[in-house]
């Protein structure tokens, strides 16, 4: 775009309220709506937030701490058994450790829970609930330090006791060994009377089955029972797990220790000393706290006492899971609380959101519709239909009255397009009106010009065919010359105004018939027609000639024809015309200049039809051997022999026309389904052609039935 | 920290590595170490320091060779005094805080009941123990590898040269009161019932006395025309001096398990015609090749040892032993030793064989039988397969 810098500038106002301004404000009351939505999204967000806060950072917090709890206490629980059951002071140790352990962690939660309920943020964990605990706590502490103790007594007295049990079934085992082959001795000596293997002879039966010797052997048996029932009764006291069964079987060892002591005096030598010395080892074990039934019973006491700590702690524990059961519980319901709050929340907030975004697009489609519509679009399509209108050319300014009122951007485009359009229109109407005018004038010229020229001259100049002035053609045309004999003198003794009327009648009706026949009439000379045939258009020389030849025959009719008419008109003297016709190459186009041209035909055949037609006698046409031979078969002539123009070298032969046969071909009368053509080509064929259409009548009315016979 | 990751990795492969070393348990780089639990001392002392004498032998033998595939063989042996509980102990001191490879000459059945169970649950093998108990030669226990023939195959060897050979009908049996007498004793009366006949007298005796004077009495009564003592040396020592003492003078006959030099030594004169079955031919006969390479072996290890058929049963479990241990491969574990046994299934100890299979533990089923002669044991006839 080149803007003349020196130009003044068009100062153009920005409108106050523009359209960017309206759009805008459109754009912000929708906006707002969807703002006010979003702040309620947050807000609900912001409560959520803090909702979960408080179960992420108190709640569950809480319940891991409650459950860790629950748990420890079920491990101690798990674990007091085992310490009972403990078999070495190491397992012991272990357990005791493990239990001391938990007790710790138990504390450590309870202390983590204390602080949950300072921090709590809702009404939190009721402090009672941890006193509970923690006094449940402490009693567990207190019973599992007792049955520590208990165990540690306990191992220790099963140690010994291990000890002892062993070496009295050790013992038992060596005093049972003793005691056998000693009564297998006395059986031998009691049955054979040999003591040794060494002795020669037997001692005798009255000695050796004395009743002193009975009751030695006797003695010697039941040392083998009460050794057995000793060392039985101690093995037994040593496992038994039933405290009320040690003393009665400490009754029965001592009154088997006594009897054995009793029997004990039987045996005498090396032996009896090796026996005497497992037997007091046996004997002591039963013996006092060194012994087996005094700890075994202490062991069992204690034990019966682990069990009671450990039945209790098992009680304490069982509070204890009670009460975190109760914390537990707390806890899920101030969870509860807070995922119903957050609940109602989410509820509240959902709906509120589905509201405002509600409000929001019915607010947007308010706006769209009673502000941007009115305020924009509506314009704007105002603007676009009175364009198409003005497209169409049926634009009325009143269509956008409304918008020119506006004092924004479309106002101003409206107005401007208002204006423009108005000049638009006048300057077409103003356009439209002169083209009118040059085309009736050209009309009227095309008119005045088409008289001075051959309608085909006409068409072809006013049709879209242009040819350049000095196209020539060479073509063979067949010339036709006529005029009428001694015009000159009709012409003399004429008025003006019966002349006129006299030759433009004539030229008119010649004309007419050059027409009809397809010639292009060349020009008037006077009383002289020059035309020929085959240009522009031709049907080929034959049929130009016979077009010619058929158009001089009627011209000459016509003449005779119009005499009467001039007869009437007081033009006394008879016409005769005179025509001369050839055929033969002429050039023919448009002669002259630029600017002056004339389309014509130039050449020997015009000179010769012109010739031919001032050697004709009057009513004569004669025509050049060269048409005559195109024509001979179809007309009637007869030879006038030969004659040498001025200006042709050899004589040419020439033929005086008489008539032309009936057209070739055409008949009279053509009948082909329901039409009947007529063609009459001279008046001598009408009572042929009527005949004809007798015929044909009556051959039709054979056709149809009686009854709708018409004649 | 590529340092630290390669280090650690070094670490962890040499961690591997000595783990490796150790293999299976027992088996080390230069030994493979065998553990016994026996009656080292106590009344049946003789017993398991014979097998022991015997096992050494062979395996000081084999170390002289170079041992197996590079490793020697060793021993390591605690007394368990022919007592159960301390059998316990000591095996499972032996398996593991030793880390024997395998348990080799546990002597006695009673021990034995109580000590293979514990090897079986721990996958060790046990090798060669001093008893024919008959429940060792149960198939399925397949971690047991018996030498000898048991005490059914004993047993059947006796009655069938009392009663086929002798013609005698009236058999009476002495037998310790435990599971080795009690075993002896089935096997006996088992013996005679499938030859129609039956004990005419059982007397039992204690384990570990002399106790065996009520014992005689009672057989005494019963007038057997044949004994057979199933029992230690000094018991049966004991009995049979009293039984000739007292006029019976039914041939006696002992099992294998009795401890025949013990026994012809506590016998003295009295021991005179007393039979004794044996499971390994006699040690110093000539008979295969197995009997001079034993002889030598011992000497080798102690120039003042004495053939004995307790050690030449060691002797012929510890040649068993290298030989299987040869099959088992550079690194031989107690399943491939096991196995090893298995696939070969035929073993010639120096014209002894042993013959294992899927289901069969027991090697010989050989019974030879001896009798002493001017206080010698010399063999008597070879009897039964």
């Amino acid at each position: 775009m080149n803007q003349d810098p020196a130009g003044p500038q068009v100062q153009r106002r920005r409108p106050l309220l523009g359209l960017s301004t309206k759009l805008y404000i459109a754009i912000a009351g929708a906006v707002a709506f969807t703002l006010a939505a979003s702040l309620v999204a947050w807000i609900s967000f912001v409560e959520l937030g803090q909702l979960q806060r408080r179960i992420t950072r108190e709640h569950i917090p809480s319940i891991t701490d409650s459950l860790r709890l629950a748990q420890q206490s079920a491990l101690i629980a798990a674990t007091t058994p085992a310490l009972v059951s403990a078999t070495s002071e190491d397992e012991q140790r272990r357990l005791m450790g493990a239990l001391r352990d938990q007790q710790k962690v138990i504390a450590g939660l309870i202390a983590d829970l204390e602080g949950q309920i300072a921090g709590a943020s809702d009404r939190g964990i009721p402090h009672e609930l941890i006193e509970e605990i923690r006094k449940a706590t402490g009693e567990l502490a207190g019973i599992l330090d007792r049955l520590d103790q208990s165990v540690g007594r306990q191992l220790a007295l099963s140690r010994e006791l291990a000890g002892r049990r062993d070496r009295a079934v050790e013992l038992h085992r060596r005093l049972i060994e003793k005691l056998t082959p000693l009564l297998d001795d006395a059986t031998m000596y009691l049955v054979t009377g040999y003591r040794t293997l060494e002795d020669v002879a037997p001692v005798a039966e009255g000695q050796r089955l004395s009743q002193d010797a009975l009751l030695d052997y006797a003695a010697t048996a039941q040392l083998g029972i009460e050794g057995n029932l000793i060392g039985g009764l101690l093995a037994e006291a040593a496992n038994t797990p039933d405290v009320n069964l040690i003393a009665p079987l400490r009754e029965r060892f001592e009154a088997a220790a006594d009897r054995f002591q009793a029997a004990l005096g039987v045996v005498s030598g090396d032996e009896a000393d090796a026996l005497r010395l497992v037997a007091d080892g046996l004997i002591s074990l039963g013996d006092g706290q060194g012994g087996i039934f005094a700890p075994r019973r202490e062991f069992l006491v204690e034990a019966q006492a682990a069990r009671d700590f450990a039945e209790q702690a098992r009680i304490i524990a069982a509070r204890l899971t009670g009460d975190v059961d109760r914390l537990v519980a707390g806890v899920e319901a101030r969870t509860m609380d807070a995922v119903a709050a957050s609940n109602r929340a989410i509820d509240l907030g959902g709906k509120l959101l589905l509201l405002l975004n509600g409000i929001a697009i019915l607010g947007a489609l308010l706006i769209s519709w009673l502000y941007v519509a009115p305020q924009v679009t509506a314009p704007v399509v105002r603007l676009t239909d009175a364009a198409s209108a003005f497209e169409e050319q049926h634009f009325d300014p009143e269509s956008l009255a409304g918008v020119r009122k506006r004092k924004d951007e479309l106002g101003e485009l409206a107005r401007t397009f208002t204006r423009m359009a108005g000049e638009v229109q006048a300057r077409t109407k103003i356009l439209d009106r002169l083209v009118a005018e040059r085309t009736s004038k050209l009309e009227s010229v095309a008119n005045r010009l088409a008289k001075y020229l051959s309608p085909q001259i006409y068409n072809s100049i006013f049709s879209a065919k242009s040819d350049a002035p000095g196209a020539l053609a060479r073509k063979n045309l067949t010339i036709f010359f006529s005029d009428i004999e001694g015009f000159t003198d009709i012409s003399d003794g004429m008025e003006p105004e019966r002349l006129s009327f006299f030759i433009n009648t004539y030229l008119r009706e010649m004309s007419n018939i050059a027409i009809e026949h397809g010639g292009t009439i060349d020009k008037f000379i006077g009383d002289a027609i020059l035309v020929f045939f085959g240009d522009p258009e031709t049907e080929g020389d034959r049929n130009d000639a016979l077009k010619c030849a058929r158009m001089a025959l009627r011209m000459r009719e016509r003449v005779l024809e119009l005499e009467k008419v001039w007869h009437e008109n007081g033009i006394s003297k008879p016409l005769r015309v005179r025509m001369g016709i050839t055929t033969g190459y002429c050039t023919v186009g448009n002669f002259g200049s630029d600017q002056r041209l004339d389309y014509t035909v130039l050449g020997g055949p015009v000179n010769l039809a012109a010739r031919l037609q001032a050697t004709a006698e009057a009513d004569t046409i004669l025509i050049a051997e060269s048409t005559w031979l195109l024509i001979r078969d179809a007309a009637d002539t007869t030879p006038m022999g030969e004659i040498t123009p001025k200006g042709f070298v050899r004589p040419i032969k020439y033929y005086r026309l008489n008539g032309l046969a009936a057209q070739e071909g055409a008949t009279a009368l053509t009948r082909t389904g329901r039409h009947v053509s007529v063609n009459i080509a001279d008046r001598r064929n009408i009572p042929e052609a009527l005949a004809e259409l007798r015929r044909i009548e009556a051959e039709l009315a054979g056709q149809v039935p009686a009854d709708q016979n018409p004649a | 920290m590529n340092i630290w990751r390669t280090g650690t990795l070094a670490a962890m492969l040499w961690l591997a590595a000595t783990a490796a070393h150790a293999q299976s348990p027992g088996v080390f780089d230069d030994h493979i170490l065998f553990g016994q639990s026996a009656a080292l001392g106590g009344p049946a002392a003789r017993l398991g320091s014979e097998m022991r004498r015997g096992i050494l032998a062979a395996f000081e033998e084999t170390n002289r060779a170079g041992g197996v595939h590079g490793r020697r063989l060793e021993l390591r042996s605690y007394d368990d005094r022919y007592e159960p509980e301390l059998a316990v102990a000591n095996t499972l001191k032996l398996i593991n805080d030793d880390h024997v490879f395998a348990l080799i000459g546990a002597v006695g059945t009673p021990t034995s009941a109580a000590t293979e169970p514990i090897a079986m649950a721990d996958g060790v093998p046990f090798i060669a123990p001093f008893t024919g108990a008959a429940f060792l030669r149960d198939p399925a226990l397949s971690n047991v590898v018996n030498i000898r023939a048991s005490y059914f195959e004993e047993t059947e060897a006796i009655v069938e040269h009392l009663v086929g050979g002798m013609g005698l009908t009236r058999i009476g049996v002495l037998f310790q009161d435990d599971s080795y007498g009690r075993n002896g004793l089935a096997g006996v009366k088992q013996a005679l019932e499938r030859r129609g006949l039956q004990v005419v007298g059982a007397e039992a005796y204690m384990r570990n006395t002399t106790a065996v004077k009520a014992a005689l009495l009672g057989l005494k009564r019963q007038d057997p025309q044949a004994i057979v003592i199933v029992g230690a040396y000094l018991p049966s020592a004991v009995f049979t001096q009293w039984a000739r003492k007292l006029g019976v003078n039914a041939p006696i006959f002992n099992v294998s398990f009795v401890g025949s030099a013990g026994l012809a030594q506590a016998l003295g004169p009295a021991g005179e015609g007393v039979y004794i079955s044996q499971v390994v031919p006699f040690p110093r006969g000539d008979t295969i090749p197995l009997l001079e390479q034993y002889r030598q072996a011992l000497v080798a290890n102690d120039v003042t040892a004495r053939p004995s058929f307790g050690s030449l049963e060691g002797y012929i479990a510890g040649r068993l032993t290298a030989e299987v241990l040869a099959r088992a491969g550079d690194n031989p574990t107690r399943e491939g030793f096991l196995k090893a046994l298995v696939e070969t299934g035929t073993f010639d100890i120096g014209g002894f064989k042993l013959t294992f299979g899927k289901g069969d533990n027991s090697g010989s089923e050989e019974v030879f039988l001896t009798v002493i002669k001017d206080g010698d044991v010399v063999p008597a006839e070879r009897l039964s397969q």
